[in-house]
């Protein structure tokens, strides 16, 4: 694989607050990056120097070969962007808007047409190429703002918090979108939302103030796809009830209540699950409720942002090094 | 040079998109009209000084429509976040500025040519000095050029609409009262003063139909110097 995108000891400075800090990492080809962290971390602001509407005050990136200040339009054209608020013209019908764009991305005028039909086509607003932008759901003109970054068929696509201010449907057709965009192009998609990054992510990037913690695929991170968190509510005492446990099977958390009721956290696979409820079944623990609670990811995230990181990534070899600079 | 007509056509476009465009045209018909009658009709005053009289009010027309044009331009975009969409473009700012400086500029020339029809009355009732008409035209146009290229400026600095319409109509409005600065300066500060007044030094013998090489000089000079400005306030945008 070659790496299409590379950042090297990336800072960027908003006066006396650091956003970023030393940032390092290489992307390849067709991956699906998520870029993991808390409000402030500095999500937006790498998407946006990698999209090249910021510089940065020190360090270098690189998408496609092309150093960001050498020929910043070169790197440009490059890049398609959608930031968390998808950058309308609400006056437009969306057709012309997305001709305005592709113009603007040297689409050459012959091929416009067609590459309009088939954006249109991936992203589901073919049915809406007539109406004026403003008259569109925020579901739709997240979908007009991503045919936009999809245009000019750039190697990179930045997605700022897509899923933001969707409905639970138009999510669902969000995390498949991104999906399918991975493998042909790569995709950096940032997100507070795990589930989604766990979800649609080929490899994670975690920043927390500014720094980068980790970089590496889920499973490089110890989030083992098929493992989730899982909360079970039984009638009995957690001592009791923990004892009874198929072999292997670590209780994160417990809590007892007053009528004789506990929870369990629990970290589980899939087949677990089964296993779990039938040994409790047996030993004549009556089950009131078993759901998952979070991804391991939500673990794993946690536990490097609380900076109990070895916890995290204990035996693997992932945690950057290259120009964490933390 | 495509790119740049590409932002321009979008810019003209969306003025007349939406009705901001349309307001600012139809304020400025009324003005022209108000003024031309005021000025001109039931008067016995020659056609020559009618003309003159037009071109007059039709300079401050003209300056106030480009204000209130250009105050939107980039910062209507940033409030909108649309800028976003030029920025990591392959278009360079440069051209990003020279698109949007030609759109409004024009829609602007669009606002002085509907107000036309009041020089056409004056050649169908009077008698029309063609040359006069051509020079005060002239003047129109490099008059706006100058204040749109101003109001541009404002609009890539200042933080929103309102105090880029303020910015660019106090910058506009010294451009015309420089002639008093320059009564009150010693030299050879008057002088200079003088040299870069907008109407008295540059405008005033163009409406009555002289056309001077000093004003095909000044006009792009003071355009390119605010562009120019407009192209650095971009590019440290992208240092902040």
């Amino acid at each position: 694989m070659t790496a299409i995108v590379r950042t090297d000891r990336l800072n960027k400075s908003y006066g006396a607050v650091t956003a970023l800090a030393g940032i390092g990492f290489e992307c390849d080809a067709g991956e699906v990056v998520g870029v993991l962290g808390l409000n402030g971390a500095g999500k937006s602001t790498l998407l946006r120097i990698l999209a090249g509407e910021l510089l940065p005050s020190g360090g270098s990136v690189w998408i496609g070969g092309v150093e960001l200040g050498d020929d910043s339009r070169e790197m440009r054209s490059r890049v398609g962007y959608l930031p968390e608020e998808p950058p309308l013209y609400r006056e437009m019908r969306v057709r012309d808007y997305l001709g305005f764009v592709g113009a603007l991305n040297r689409v050459a005028r012959h091929e416009l047409p067609d590459r309009i039909d088939v954006v249109a086509g991936r992203v589901h607003i073919d049915g809406h190429l007539d109406r004026v932008i403003g008259e569109l759901s925020m579901g739709y003109r997240k979908r007009v703002g991503i045919a936009q970054a999809l245009l000019h068929e750039p190697d990179v696509v930045l997605l700022d918090e897509p899923v933001s201010s969707l409905d639970p449907a138009e999510i669902v057709g969000m995390r498949e979108l991104v999906r399918s965009l991975g493998g042909r192009r790569t995709v950096f998609t940032s997100s507070h939302h795990l589930r989604e990054v766990h979800e649609t992510c080929d490899s994670i990037l975690v920043l927390h103030e500014g720094e980068l913690l980790a970089h590496g695929s889920q499973e490089e991170l110890g989030v083992l796809a098929s493992r989730e968190r899982i909360e079970i509510e039984v009638r009995g005492t957690a001592v009791d009830v923990a004892g009874r446990l198929p072999a292997g099977v670590d209780v994160v958390d417990s809590a007892e209540f007053g009528d004789d009721v506990c929870t369990l956290t629990l970290d589980l696979a899939g087949a677990e699950r089964e296993e779990v409820a039938a040994a409790l079944v047996g030993a004549g623990f009556g089950i009131r409720r078993l759901e998952p609670v979070g991804s391991d990811l939500e673990r794993v995230f946690l536990d490097l942002v609380r900076g109990d990181g070895g916890a995290a990534q204990a035996g693997r070899p992932n945690l950057t090094d290259e120009g964490s600079g933390s | 040079m495509s790119t740049v007509l590409l932002i321009a056509r979008r810019e003209l476009r969306a003025a007349f998109a939406g009705l901001y465009g349309w307001a600012i045209l139809a304020l400025v018909l009324m003005l022209d009209g108000l003024f031309f009658n005021a000025y001109t009709l039931g008067s016995q005053r020659p056609s020559s000084e009618v003309l003159s009289l037009f071109f007059y009010t039709n300079f401050g027309v003209t300056m106030a429509a480009a204000v209130f044009v250009t105050m939107r331009s980039f910062a209507a975009e940033r409030e909108q976040r649309t800028l976003v969409l030029l920025l990591t473009s392959p278009a360079g700012d440069w051209q990003v500025v020279l698109g949007k400086y030609l759109g409004a500029l024009g829609f602007v020339l669009c606002t002085v040519a509907a107000a036309a029809y009041l020089p056409v009355m004056v050649w169908l009732k009077g008698n029309l000095e063609w040359g006069q008409a051509a020079a005060g035209y002239l003047g129109i146009a490099l008059a706006a050029a100058v204040c749109t290229a101003i109001g541009i400026f404002c609009s890539a600095t200042a933080p929103n609409q309102l105090a880029a319409g303020v910015a660019a109509g106090f910058l506009v409005t010294l451009q015309v009262l420089f002639w008093l600065l320059s009564g009150i300066s010693e030299p050879p500060l008057d002088s200079v003063f003088a040299a870069m007044d907008l109407y008295r030094e540059h405008f005033e013998p163009f409406q009555d139909g002289a056309v001077h090489l000093k004003t095909l000089v000044y006009a792009p000079t003071v355009s390119y110097l605010f562009l120019l400005l407009s192209v650095r306030v971009l590019q440290a945008r992208r240092w902040r």
